[in-house]
């Protein structure tokens, strides 16, 4: 049994039946991207985040997003010392290995952009000075489908800084039976094994990078991408940033099922995942009928 | 008997018949390459002329006992087989694919991208794929509105227009292929189903400017606890948190302020159809999307309300783009 | 700038008034400009000046019209021109019928076409006219450099044709060239075989023939320099190919022309009038085929010397020459009472007639009073000298005819008499001052003056025009130009027939032993108005060579090309499919081949050998078509993994093999491999997905 494996089942315990988005999660994390969860609340998504940060033995953080939450309470501020006459730099949640940012849509779109950009850049810069954040640095987001008034949307272009969003979705009748008799949920948490240290994340992370994707392959990421483009299903298709992120989501997935190289397979295991929140669809196109229109030979 | 005949012989008939055979023959796709089953080949009126002279020069050659001219003739109908098989060549293996559309107001022209190439990863030049004439051939252009490329082994994006009538969905019917390429003596034509659409939005009708019966003029309500703009500062409250503080005021004054900020609102508009005038729902629709049009080159911020169907307020090209999809897929109000 | 500004200014304007025409693009209608000049070029000897200036005028107009300058012709002009160009033909030719009025009239029309044209259809009727003028050209010439012509101006053509399809931003003709050249090469198998088999047939309807009535060589009357001026020309007169032995230079007599009339200065054949002084018919002079001769006894096909079979270069004449004299007709010609060859129109196209030569010698058994007449014709007076030694030659030898005229032949051998090119011009008594002053002279002097002499003595003679000689070629070809036009005497032997007698023989033997260069080496006179001609450098060997090779294929391409007609089709058949019906043959191959023509092409359009895939993805595919007839397509979207599952889910008999095969595929298409193993895998599924 690999390590990953182990992460999975050691996850499982913690959420039972919904191997594919716990799958999916640590995809995105083996993949160095961040995960956007759109769920109502008390569908487990701090269970989620907070096992994913157990099993692999990350510290993790918990944000709260509301309307008058600043950017400041996010990065961290300086606080003038009176005793020392200086500036001290009280660093934010932000400065931690696995942020979990709950209901992201509540913050200003100015506080979001600051989380957005700290996840893009890897760095944070408060007062004029570049502070780096831990590594590896891994952001669970959460929004609220329903109930949207008083909310920021999040616009477009900050949607692709997440590599994935999932659903949760309600759990089938015998994970839930079994959470409730509370052989699953918030209640296992603190008796999950510590599987791995940051160190070894980072390993996995750069074997996902040697997985290899061949020439049919890449020339069928490329139709996929281009498909989206055409046609009048989306309102605009998938940017090339997209792309890579695919391809790597697709690496990380391949990985995940422990072979060196990518199959169509693993594309299509992703794509919903990787390009179902950059895509708004017009007449009736969906992610799904894409993947089944797509040759994945390309013979014609 | 009589029946059966009269059956064959009515055009109506006739055109379903050959439209279902068409149909089998050249089904529905979104990317087809031509081939046998898809291609009909016949001469042009110049082919059947190029024979005519081939047929004169024979005779010369018969009355002269002029070898020569024979020669010419029958060079020339050698030519025109050789034609055949080019002119057939011209267009077999090549693929048309459906790409995106232009959506357009009824009674404009729909743009439609088609690409015209060869077929992928083939092996070695190819002859040919020049002068191919792509489009829905109608009276409105002179030249049938087919457009002319020539792929030559590429691939070509094409821009084709059709005539549109009612909003909604619009699929173009079959599209033309043909090439005379490269003699003119032979047509290759086919008549390829693509699986293309483009979404035809109500037709535009001259409007009023629009203001909400509500309108309290063009100012802006201001909304406490925003976080967009400055507003002021404020002495601290001991709930405040420590990132409202003004650290520097503090440094430099030992005085606690928070910064106050707000938040702008503007007014939403409401386009609702219930309200909209016109005689029948397609002219509501109509002055609805006229609307939407004249809105997007303001400022103005607006929602749109079809019955059961409600699109959150908001401004720019967008947004009116998605007024619009939903205008031309309206449905009609539930009943 | 300007230019291009004027020209879409002009576009736009065209557009307006004609909006359904596709507009011809500027390098195709260069082109078409450049193929009109092409086409005419070999008619342009025909063209009257007239019509040489309205063709330059109407190009040149064009050009100015295609540099955007200059308005196009109305109606009223264009009127103007087409009755001006009718006017200049009628004027020339004082008839629009006819083969050079004709083309004229055609050319003249092709170019009024040329500045009208504006659509392209009008550009395709244009190129189309262009084959028809092509063609025309041909009716005057067919020979290899024609040939060599007719095949650029058809590539041109073609070019063209293709031009006017070209995108109008292709500026560049060189993509229609080769585009061009590329399709006429691939008519020219079809094009063969279409010329071999598709069965000829004879004329349908009489037609106007070129005009030869300008050309060098034979005609019906004869001065005493016509035939000296003749052998000025090197041109080609015919071709014979003897089957067999060739015979030899001195029995080299091709008879064309008998002579009976002189009045005192020329001889000639005689007319209608001539004939009935002496009160004889038609009919009796001459028996067409394929009517038996009343005066020709049953031929005896035995007694054959030679075979051979001639191919006569167009003269404008009726006159077949024949070797020595012939009593059987062939088709489309008539036989004389003196045994020469007719054909019963004039020779306007190049003609092929074989004829047996038997030992006849035109052994007359009887002498018909009025051939008697003719024979003995002389003028009431004149050449008195002449007369008056024919005169004590005829009581010296009486009826030992045979002897007077070795008489007279051993005077020309004897006495300083010379053979020239360049004779001293004679008037008046001619025969007299030639036998008795000048003394030099050409075959036609000796014949005239031997004959005269023979009958002013009583012998019934005439004079025999043709050609003696010839070069022989490879092949059992003798070759035969106009120099070799020579004179020559036959005599009336009673008993016997008429006799040939060569008076040139005698004075200068190595005329006719070696032909008209030996015989008059010495003087220099050989051709000598004629620099150019190849035939005149004879002596200088690359010259020769080359000269002699190009005869070779010019003859080749005679015999088998132009001379390829109904008989020599139905020969090539006969001895090709013996005892089988031609035209059933004929039919069936040509059904045979142009069915196999068809196949080749067809294979070749559809080029099924061409991959369009990697070995790896075709193997897979199979694969896949293999499934799919078995009812378990794989769906576009489908990766080859879950097509395997599905296939095991759906029908687990097939389970094992979908996922060994899909294993290999996912090997070589997917996974990292080390190039070794790869053809291996690759064998392995061609193994596994093909069975």
């Amino acid at each position: 049994m690999t390590l990953t494996d182990q992460v999975l089942s050691g996850l499982s315990q913690a959420i039972s039946g919904k191997p594919q988005q716990l799958r999916l999660a640590l995809c995105c994390l083996l993949a160095r991207g961040h995960l956007l969860i759109e769920d109502v609340p008390g569908m487990g998504k701090t269970t989620l985040a907070h096992a994913l940060a157990r099993v692999t033995g990350l510290d993790w953080r918990r944000v709260q997003f509301t309307s008058d939450l600043l950017p400041a309470d996010i990065l961290g501020v300086s606080i003038f010392e009176r005793t020392s006459s200086t500036f001290r730099f009280q660093p934010g949640p932000v400065f931690t290995q696995l942020l979990l940012a709950d209901e992201i849509n509540r913050a200003t779109p100015r506080t979001q952009s600051a989380l957005l950009e700290a996840m893009e850049e890897g760095q944070v810069s408060v007062e004029g000075e570049s502070r780096r954040l831990p590594e590896p640095f891994f952001v669970i987001a959460t929004r609220n489908p329903v109930n949207q008034s008083g909310t920021f949307p999040l616009p477009e272009s900050q949607l692709d800084r997440f590599l994935m969003r999932i659903e949760l979705g309600y759990p089938d009748p015998a994970s839930e039976r079994a959470m409730l008799s509370g052989q699953t949920g918030r209640t296992v948490l603190s008796s999950l094994p510590v599987l791995m240290d940051d160190q070894q994340l980072r390993t996995l992370q750069q074997q996902v990078d040697q997985v290899q994707a061949s020439e049919r392959l890449l020339d069928y990421l490329q139709r996929l991408v281009a498909a989206t483009r055409e046609g009048d299903r989306f309102v605009c298709g998938l940017s090339p940033r997209a792309a890579l992120a695919l391809l790597g989501a697709a690496r990380a997935w391949a990985f995940l099922a422990g072979r060196d190289y990518v199959l169509p397979e693993d594309v299509q295991a992703v794509f919903p995942a990787v390009a179902g929140h950059r895509l708004q669809s017009r007449a009736g196109g969906s992610v799904a009928s894409l993947l089944a229109e797509v040759d994945v030979t390309g013979s014609a | 008997m009589k029946s059966f005949l009269s059956q064959i012989l009515l055009p109506q008939a006739f055109r379903n018949r050959w439209q279902r055979w068409l149909d089998r023959r050249i089904p529905l796709a979104r990317s087809i390459t031509l081939n046998q089953k898809s291609l009909f080949i016949l001469p042009t009126a110049a082919g059947y002329g190029f024979l005519l002279v081939a047929l004169l020069i024979f005779l010369a050659g018969v009355n002269y006992r002029n070898s020569l001219s024979y020669g010419v003739a029958f060079f020339m109908v050698a030519l025109f087989q050789v034609a055949l098989w080019q002119t057939w060549r011209n267009l077999a293996g090549l693929t048309l694919t459906a790409r995106h559309g232009y959506s357009v107001h009824a009674g404009q022209r729909a743009r439609l991208v088609v690409t015209v190439g060869s077929e992928q990863s083939g092996t070695g030049k190819r002859f040919g794929g020049l002068g191919v004439m792509v489009g829905w051939p109608d009276g409105s252009q002179p030249n049938g509105n087919l457009v002319r490329v020539d792929p030559q082994g590429q691939n070509v994006d094409v821009e084709l227009t059709c005539a549109t009538e009612n909003r909604g969905v619009l699929r173009p019917g079959r599209l033309r292929v043909e090439t005379t390429w490269p003699l003119g003596l032979f047509r290759t034509w086919s008549w390829v189903a693509l699986d293309q659409s483009v979404l035809v939005w109500p037709s535009l009708i001259p409007v009023e400017p629009f203001n909400a019966s509500s309108s309290q003029g063009e100012g802006h309500q201001s909304v406490a606890g925003g976080m967009d703009d400055f507003d002021g500062f404020r002495s601290f409250q001991p709930t405040d948190s420590a990132a409202q503080v003004d650290w520097k005021v503090w440094a430099r004054s030992d005085e606690l302020v928070v910064r106050q900020f707000h938040g702008l609102a503007g007014d939403d508009l409401w386009l609702d159809l219930a309200q909209a005038p016109g005689r029948d729902i397609e002219q509501q629709l109509s002055w609805l999307a006229s609307q939407c049009v004249a809105l997007s080159s303001t400022q103005a911020i607006w929602g749109l309300k079809l019955g059961e169907i409600v699109i959150a307020p908001s401004q720019g090209g967008s947004h009116c783009q998605q007024c619009l999809d939903a205008l031309a897929r309206f449905s009609g109000p539930q009943e | 700038m300007l230019n291009s500004l004027l020209n879409k200014e002009w576009l736009r304007r065209k557009r307006k008034t004609a909006p359904a025409v596709a507009p011809v693009t500027r390098a195709a209608s260069f082109s078409l400009v450049f193929i009109l000049v092409l086409v005419c070029l070999p008619l342009a000897p025909l063209l009257p000046a007239g019509t040489w200036v309205l063709v330059s005028l109407v190009v040149g107009w064009r050009l100015i019209l295609l540099r955007a300058r200059g308005a196009h012709p109305g109606k009223l002009i264009r009127t103007l021109l087409v009755v001006v160009a009718l006017a200049l033909v009628l004027l020339h030719y004082g008839t629009l019928l006819g083969l050079e009025a004709g083309a004229t009239t055609l050319v003249s029309a092709y170019t009024l076409k040329l500045l009208e044209m504006r659509s392209r259809r009008d550009a395709l009727v244009l190129s189309f006219m262009g084959f028809f003028v092509v063609v025309t050209g041909l009716l005057f010439s067919q020979s290899i450099a024609m040939t060599g012509y007719l095949l650029v101006c058809l590539v041109a053509l073609v070019s063209v044709l293709v031009g006017l399809h070209q995108p109008g931003t292709q500026t560049d003709i060189g993509p229609a060239l080769r585009t061009g050249l590329l399709l006429s090469a691939q008519a020219l198998p079809l094009m063969v075989i279409l010329f071999v088999l598709v069965p000829r047939i004879p004329p349908l309807w009489a037609v106007p023939h070129p005009d030869n009535s300008a050309r060098t060589g034979l005609s019906d009357e004869m001065a005493p320099g016509d035939i000296a001026r003749l052998s000025q020309s090197g041109e080609l007169a015919f071709r014979a190919t003897f089957t067999g032995e060739v015979p030899p230079p001195e029995q080299r007599y091709w008879r064309a022309v008998v002579m009976y009339w002189f009045d005192g200065r020329r001889w000639s054949q005689g007319d209608q009038k001539d004939w009935q002084k002496v009160g004889v018919a038609e009919e009796e002079l001459i028996s067409w085929y394929p009517q038996k001769p009343a005066w020709a006894p049953e031929q005896s096909s035995a007694n054959v010397d030679y075979r051979y079979d001639i191919i006569l270069e167009p003269s404008g004449r009726p006159w077949l020459p024949v070797l020595g004299p012939v009593n059987t007709a062939v088709q489309g010609t008539g036989l004389t009472r003196d045994w020469r060859l007719l054909s019963r129109d004039n020779v306007d196209l190049l003609r092929q007639y074989s004829m047996p030569s038997s030992g006849f010698q035109g052994m007359d058994a009887e002498l018909p009073t009025w051939l008697k007449a003719a024979s003995l014709q002389l003028p009431a007076t004149g050449n008195a000298r002449a007369r008056q030694w024919a005169e004590e030659l005829a009581s010296q030898y009486g009826s030992n005819t045979p002897a007077l005229v070795s008489v007279v032949l051993r005077h020309f051998r004897e006495q300083d008499y010379y053979y020239t090119l360049r004779p001293p011009t004679l008037s008046g008594n001619t025969i007299d001052a030639f036998l008795f002053d000048t003394r030099r002279g050409f075959c036609a002097h000796y014949a005239g003056a031997l004959t005269f002499i023979l009958r002013a003595a009583g012998i019934p003679s005439r004079v025999v025009a043709g050609y003696q000689g010839g070069e022989v070629k490879e092949g059992g070809v003798v070759q035969v130009r106009q120099f070799d036009a020579h004179a020559w005497v036959e005599y009336w032997q009673a008993g016997y027939g008429w006799q040939r007698v060569d008076p040139t023989a005698a004075v200068a033997p190595e005329r006719v032993e070696q032909g008209l260069e030996q015989a008059v080496a010495e003087e220099g006179s050989f051709l000598e108005g004629n620099l150019f001609s190849p035939v005149r450098y004879r002596h200088i060997d690359w010259v020769n060579t080359l000269r002699l090779q190009y005869e070779q294929l010019e003859y080749q391409w005679q015999r088998l090309v132009l001379s390829y007609d109904e008989d020599a089709q139905k020969d090539l058949f006969k001895d090709l499919f013996p005892g089988k019906d031609t035209l059933t043959v004929l039919l069936q191959l040509l059904v045979i081949t142009v069915l196999l023509v068809m196949v080749i092409s067809l294979i070749w359009v559809t080029r099924p050998w061409q991959q369009k895939l990697a070995p790896a993805d075709r193997y897979y595919q199979q694969f896949c078509q293999r499934m799919k007839r078995k009812g378990l397509p794989r769906h576009p979207g489908e990766g080859p993994e879950d097509y395997a599952l599905r296939i095991k889910r759906e029908r687990p008999e097939w389970g094992q093999k979908a996922q060994e095969v899909t294993e290999l595929y996912i090997r070589l298409a997917y996974a990292n491999q080390e190039p070794q193993s790869h053809e291996a895998t690759l064998q392995q599924l061609k193994r596994l997905a093909c069975i």
